[in-house]
């Protein structure tokens, strides 16, 4: 193809005006058209190709991620992060320009947004004051104070990119050497779960978004003191499930971790998790609903990562009941939450 | 200049994935972004050999599936497709601006379409997420839009000066 596309088009109009049928460029651009022995070779290489990709697809799904194809992404990534941290350095403030002009209107829309979301929390708070009183009297009673303890550990970070159209990752630049291990989770600067670390380097992580299909199912308590399961369904999608329900839903309840429950470990308790997007009656005793999540993937420019656990280590020593960090492990007990902080 | 093509299209491409992996983490109008590699993918694959345009499918996949969390070898498999499938219509893209721009757009769907069914069975669940039929629809519209800029940067970058002017009659 050697002309540009709109000498193309050019070309394409002044033929039909003439009545003739189009015809295909006859110049360097090879194409199809003339490499036909070629087209035909690139049949067998596309299958050996696709052959190929299904083998590695299959090894790194039987691999569990930690295979050759972990080594090759942690190495790309590695080359990658002076170069991504370069590119945002210079495209982040053109954009964030770009976009507070484009976005003048919106604000309007985002402050009551926010409104709302002030007048659920509060009304949150109010609901559970009680509850909050009574877990501050255990925790004094057991001399621990989780969150002030997460808080000191947690590990800010800045988010240098994102990968995946269709079940994006985050990518921060903090890494082992910060403190940051796989399966700590990762909050926003409002304390809203965003995700979990899939992938520790040395410099820097991979975020998996609770909205993932691949996240862990983050175990929430609601208002009523209730217990749900939250699910990544992707694409910025969340459903809460709650099993032997008798009682309804409310559109705009607010979700908020339960912590270490059976045998998940992966979050903390009282982390916001989201809201639920319209009120759901249960159907056979299960209610199945969708929940809007409270980070913000897209815009999120900071994240915080809390030391849960400190260390791999931490989580195999998670039936001990205080670790040297002062950091409350993970529970295995279901009742934990009446000893937790 | 095959081997100067080549490699600027393996320069593009991975300069696709940097930019793929930074600038459209913020700009995602509707929630979803274009997929800048799958189309520098289809812009390569014209210009080249249609085995190496294959070939180029693959790699750019590839050095995708090294920054996403997916099945690594996804998007090599659906980028291969692509490509294969860019090398056989190849001389179509010619028939105009916007049958151009549109086979950007169902070629870019039928890799998206791939990646997702494959996916599924792989595990990925991508198929049930409630926001695919948006990003099915959407990415290739966003693509279809960027091929203008993207088929013109080849037409500029890949062209010798010379043959312009013999195609051109000498017309500046």
């Amino acid at each position: 193809m050697g002309l540009t596309v709109m000498d193309q088009m050019s070309s394409r109009i002044g033929g039909e005006r003439k009545g003739h049928a189009p015809k295909p460029f006859k110049h360097s651009s090879p194409g199809a058209a003339t490499h036909r022995t070629g087209a035909d070779r690139s049949a067998f290489v596309t299958i050996v190709l696709l052959i190929i990709s299904l083998g590695l697809m299959t090894f790194d799904v039987r691999s569990s991620n930690e295979g050759f194809g972990a080594g090759l992404r942690n190495g790309a990534k590695f080359v990658a992060a002076p170069l991504q941290a370069g590119i945002n350095a210079v495209v982040s403030p053109v954009v964030g320009f770009a976009d507070g002009l484009a976005n003048l209107a919106g604000l309007r829309q985002e402050n009551e947004r926010l409104r709302e979301r002030i007048a659920v929390l509060e009304g949150e708070v109010i609901r559970v004051g009680h509850l909050e009183a009574e877990v501050e009297e255990l925790g004094l009673l057991l001399d621990l104070r989780l969150e002030d303890d997460l808080q000191e550990l947690a590990v800010r970070a800045e988010v240098t990119g994102s990968a995946g159209i269709l079940d994006p990752t985050l990518f921060i630049n903090r890494g082992t050497a910060g403190g940051v291990h796989p399966g700590q989770p990762v909050v926003d600067n409002q304390g809203a779960l965003v995700g979990v670390i899939l992938e520790a380097l040395e410099g820097s992580s991979v975020v998996l978004p609770i909205t993932s299909r691949r996240a862990a199912a983050v175990t929430v308590r609601l208002a009523d003191d209730r217990r749900g399961i939250v699910e990544g369904l992707g694409a910025d999608g969340l459903q809460l499930a709650i099993l032997d329900a008798d009682t309804p839903v409310d559109e705009g309840e607010l979700l908020i971790t339960f912590g270490p429950y059976g045998d998940s470990h992966s979050y903390p308790k009282g982390l916001l998790v989201g809201t639920v997007t319209a009120s759901a009656s249960p159907r056979s005793g299960v209610i199945r609903v969708s929940v809007a999540p409270m980070g913000d993937l897209d815009r999120v420019e900071y994240l915080t990562v809390l030391p849960w656990p400190p260390s791999p280590d931490q989580l195999a020593e998670a039936t001990e009941p205080v670790n040297p960090t002062g950091v409350v492990p993970p529970q295995s007990d279901p009742d934990s939450e009446q000893t937790g902080p | 200049m095959s081997g100067l093509r080549v490699t600027l299209c393996l320069l593009l491409i991975v300069a696709a994935v940097l930019v793929q992996t930074t600038l459209f983490r913020s700009v995602r109008p509707l929630g979803v972004s274009p997929d800048l590699v799958l189309l520098m993918v289809i812009a390569s694959a014209r210009w080249v050999k249609p085995e190496v345009g294959v070939l180029l499918g693959f790699f750019g996949g590839l050095v995708l599936d090294m920054f996403e969390a997916a099945p690594f070898g996804l998007n090599a498999l659906a980028f291969t497709l692509a490509a294969y499938v860019t090398v056989r219509i190849g001389d179509r893209f010619n028939y105009g601006l916007a049958f151009g721009m549109s086979s950007a757009g169902v070629i870019t769907f039928i890799a998206l379409a791939t990646a997702v069914l494959i996916g599924t069975l792989f595990g990925e669940g991508t198929l049930g997420s409630p926001g695919i039929l948006k990003t099915l629809l959407l990415v290739p519209a966003y693509n279809m839009v960027l091929s203008l800029a993207v088929f013109s940067l080849f037409d500029r970058l890949l062209v010798r000066p010379s043959e312009r002017l013999a195609r051109t009659g000498g017309r500046r």
